[in-house]
């Protein structure tokens, strides 16, 4: 697949997934989809999906834990 | 085939001094939203209620508006390695462009928001927030000018894929701006 | 190559030497003045009246700081010509320019202990531009006057060097460092009425000084010292360098919010300050890593190896001193505690001993064999004994650090954690924490003595040094 392509569709699911989170609007649902943003993000954009696998892990999980920990505030809560 | 214009296997893209900066704004990021998030299940009320003075409609159209711009700067990287440099400068124009509606956005809320006195001394949701979300503008900010700043060197220099490591730095800070907002705009507008 | 010293590649490099030299005599006035502070803990009238515990610390705070800015002014002389590939621009100009500030130095060091302080004021005429009275900050107005005229002929000097010669991104950062602490010398100046803006702008000396400014130029030495003990590409080191800036810069100017805490400020510092400044160990550990990659990727081995020790040691004490101890209490809910306890008596000596007088140290060790004309290095015995010096210095100044530590902490509980009435005042504190005091004391001494060898280091005469010339390693 041309790399403009994969680029594109990138973006295609982006824009999805930032239109699922406003429709959602609430609960941790929207953290796993702000996930999957970050990682759209930094294997397409930053291309870590051809980088070495110990940056690409180290970047992969910054939006998880942070999203993780985020999420368990959330928790204490309610 | 594509395939031979792209980077070689298990490398990064750009400099690795870029990346050790990337890493540092990470972790300022990453210490800026969880204080944000411990303060918020500390005073989940006056969280409550502070956030439903912010307006969350424009939200879809910033996050689009860097995403966008992040597209379109990930395809100009495409053209340098193609050695069409002049295209790139032209996509990274139409980048900043993008860019801009965002800026154009956040300085109205930001507006509004003095405007009704809700300034960064109002309350520690306040304080947060102006904090927060005023780093990250800087940082869009200081993006757009690295954009800019590469767009003018596509168009004057031809890049090619063996002299393109500062443009990719560069339009890595970029993508490093878009990763930071998608996680800190469902935080700040959205849950709780 | 000239000729009176074949070992420089510049001549204009010697005037590095009396700023080496001036440095390590203040260096061991500041250590005495401590020592007699150590004393005046747990003796309360030590040499009372003569030299009180309030003039002591004001010597010793002072000498500390003239000495570095000689150090940091002699390694500019040195390293600029040598990066710029030129003479320096006048040689005669940082002659004159020494003996000016030394002179003030002196003077002024003697005006604190001979006059009483108001009578000082009074003397140099402070109520012309009241600028005296402040913590640091309490040289009369004329000598800050002075050392403006000193910065401004010195950075006149080297930036014409630069002007004029090959520019690389160790001597711009040097410079930018330079500048910048000349500028952030000149809120010395502004001394509002209000308590409050005073200390406020005060900190824009102290911190962007040391936490800031003083940063860039303890990054540039230590690169320009790795490049030449290492041989490692210039290329690698300078983006070491670019990583350490930035995130010196990021961390450590916002970080000046960690200052704004308890003076009246408003309370979002508090957040600005502890977030940003949570972040300033990081440069140091970037100096960590850099020092020791490329000490590990080193294409020659340099035989001064009391160089490389300082330059490594330079960088992990630092680390600790500046880094670890400063995160300790930069939190605004922790220094809600600690604020101006023992912890940042603690923090202070460690910072400032591994960040600057350690960086010095690696410029001189690395630089005086050079300008005493013994070649790449001394001999084997003078560094064996510069070793020894580096050892007892560091441990005596970690065990102090740890002392102060554990007296921060017990003053803390007993001084400002009961919330019912039952905490003590500082003096009783003072009393009950002696046992550490004097255990300080004596460590002390034993940076005393590491002092006494580093300086009986340099005892070795101009012979040409007995030692093979630099060899490859072999890979």
């Amino acid at each position: 697949m041309p790399t403009s392509i994969f680029l594109l569709l990138c973006w295609l699911a982006l824009t999805c997934l930032s239109l699922g989170t406003v429709m959602l609007g609430q609960g941790a649902l929207i953290l796993l989809l702000a996930v999957a943003k970050a990682w759209l993000i930094t294997d397409g954009f930053m291309e870590l999906r051809h980088g070495p696998q110990r940056w690409r892990w180290l970047l992969l999980s910054w939006a998880l834990v942070l999203a993780a920990l985020v999420g368990l505030s959330l928790a204490a809560n309610t | 085939m594509s395939t031979s214009l792209e980077p070689m296997p298990r490398q990064l893209p750009g400099d690795l001094a870029m990346w050790l900066f990337i890493l540092a704004e990470l972790s300022v990021f990453a210490i800026l939203i969880l204080a944000f998030a411990v303060t918020r299940q500390l005073k989940p009320q006056l969280f409550a209620t502070s956030r439903a003075l912010l307006d969350s409609s424009t939200g879809l159209a910033m996050t689009l508006s860097l995403l966008s711009a992040g597209l379109l700067a990930a395809l100009a990287q495409v053209q340098v390695r193609k050695h069409r440099s002049r295209r790139a400068a032209v996509l990274l124009l139409a980048a900043l462009l993008v860019a801009s509606v965002y800026v154009a956005l956040k300085l109205g809320e930001y507006r509004h928001l003095l405007g009704a006195g809700l300034g960064i001394e109002h309350n520690t949701f306040f304080t947060l927030y102006w904090i927060l979300t005023g780093f990250h503008f800087l940082h869009v900010l200081l993006g757009m000018l690295i954009l800019a700043w590469l767009a003018q060197m596509a168009w004057r220099r031809s890049l090619g894929p063996g002299t393109c490591s500062g443009f990719e730095s560069g339009v890595l800070y970029w993508h490093m701006v878009d990763l930071v907002w998608v996680l800190l705009f469902p935080l700040v507008y959205l849950l709780g | 190559m000239n000729v009176a010293n074949p070992h420089l590649k510049f001549a204009s490099q010697a005037v590095a030497k009396p700023y080496f030299v001036f440095a390590l005599i203040l260096f061991l006035g500041q250590v005495l003045f401590g020592l007699i502070m150590g004393l005046q803990y747990v003796i309360g009238d030590f040499l009372f009246p003569a030299i009180p515990f309030n003039v002591a610390r004001m010597v010793h705070t002072n000498l500390l700081i003239v000495w570095l800015l000689f150090g940091f002014m002699g390694a500019a002389y040195y390293l600029v010509p040598e990066e710029a590939d030129r003479e320096l621009h006048s040689p005669r100009l940082a002659i004159l320019l020494f003996w000016v500030f030394a002179a003030a130095g002196v003077l002024t060091i003697l005006g604190y202990l001979l006059v009483p302080y108001a009578g000082l004021a009074r003397l140099t005429h402070n109520e012309l531009l009241p600028t005296m009275g402040r913590e640091f900050l309490e040289q009369p107005t004329i000598t800050k006057l002075g050392i403006v005229v000193v910065c401004l002929g010195f950075l006149y000097n080297i930036g014409m060097t630069l002007l004029k010669g090959r520019k690389t991104t160790v001597s711009m950062v040097m410079m930018t460092g330079l500048i910048g602490l000349a500028v952030f010398f000149l809120f010395s100046f502004y001394n509002p009425g209000n308590l409050a803006r005073d200390k406020f702008y005060w900190w824009w000396v102290v911190h962007l000084w040391v936490e800031g400014v003083w940063e860039l130029i303890m990054g540039s030495m230590l690169a320009f010292v790795l490049i030449k003990i290492t041989g490692v590409d210039r290329e690698v080191v300078e983006k070491w360098l670019y990583v350490i800036i930035a995130m010196a810069l990021i961390t450590g100017i916002i970080g000046t919010g960690h200052h704004f805490f308890w003076i009246g400020a408003p309370e979002v510092w508090l957040w600005v300050g502890s977030i940003f400044s949570a972040l300033e160990p990081l440069p140091f550990l970037a100096m960590v890593m850099f020092a020791f990659s490329m000490v590990k990727n080193r294409r020659r081995q340099h035989p001064n190896r009391a160089a490389t020790l300082w330059a490594k040691g330079t960088t992990v004490t630092a680390f600790f001193g500046a880094g670890v101890w400063g995160f300790l209490h930069t939190l605004a809910p922790v220094n809600y505690y600690t604020h101006g306890t023992q912890l940042t008596a603690a923090h202070g000596h460690l910072a400032f001993y591994g960040a600057y007088a350690m960086i010095v140290m690696t410029l001189i060790s690395y630089a005086m064999p050079r300008l005493r004309g013994l070649g790449e290095a001394a001999d084997e015995r003078s560094q064996t004994l510069e070793v020894w010096g580096f050892w007892l210095m560091t441990l005596s100044m970690v065990m102090i650090t740890l002392l102060l530590t554990a007296a921060g902490v017990v003053q803390v509980l007993l001084q400002r954690w009961a919330e019912d009435g039952s905490a003590l005042p500082f003096m009783s504190t003072t009393d009950q924490l002696r046992g550490l005091f004097w255990a300080r004391l004596v460590s002390g001494v034993g940076f005393l003595a590491g002092l006494l060898c580093y300086l009986l280091s340099f005892r070795q005469r101009g012979r040409a040094a007995l030692r093979a010339p630099a060899r490859v390693v072999p890979s």
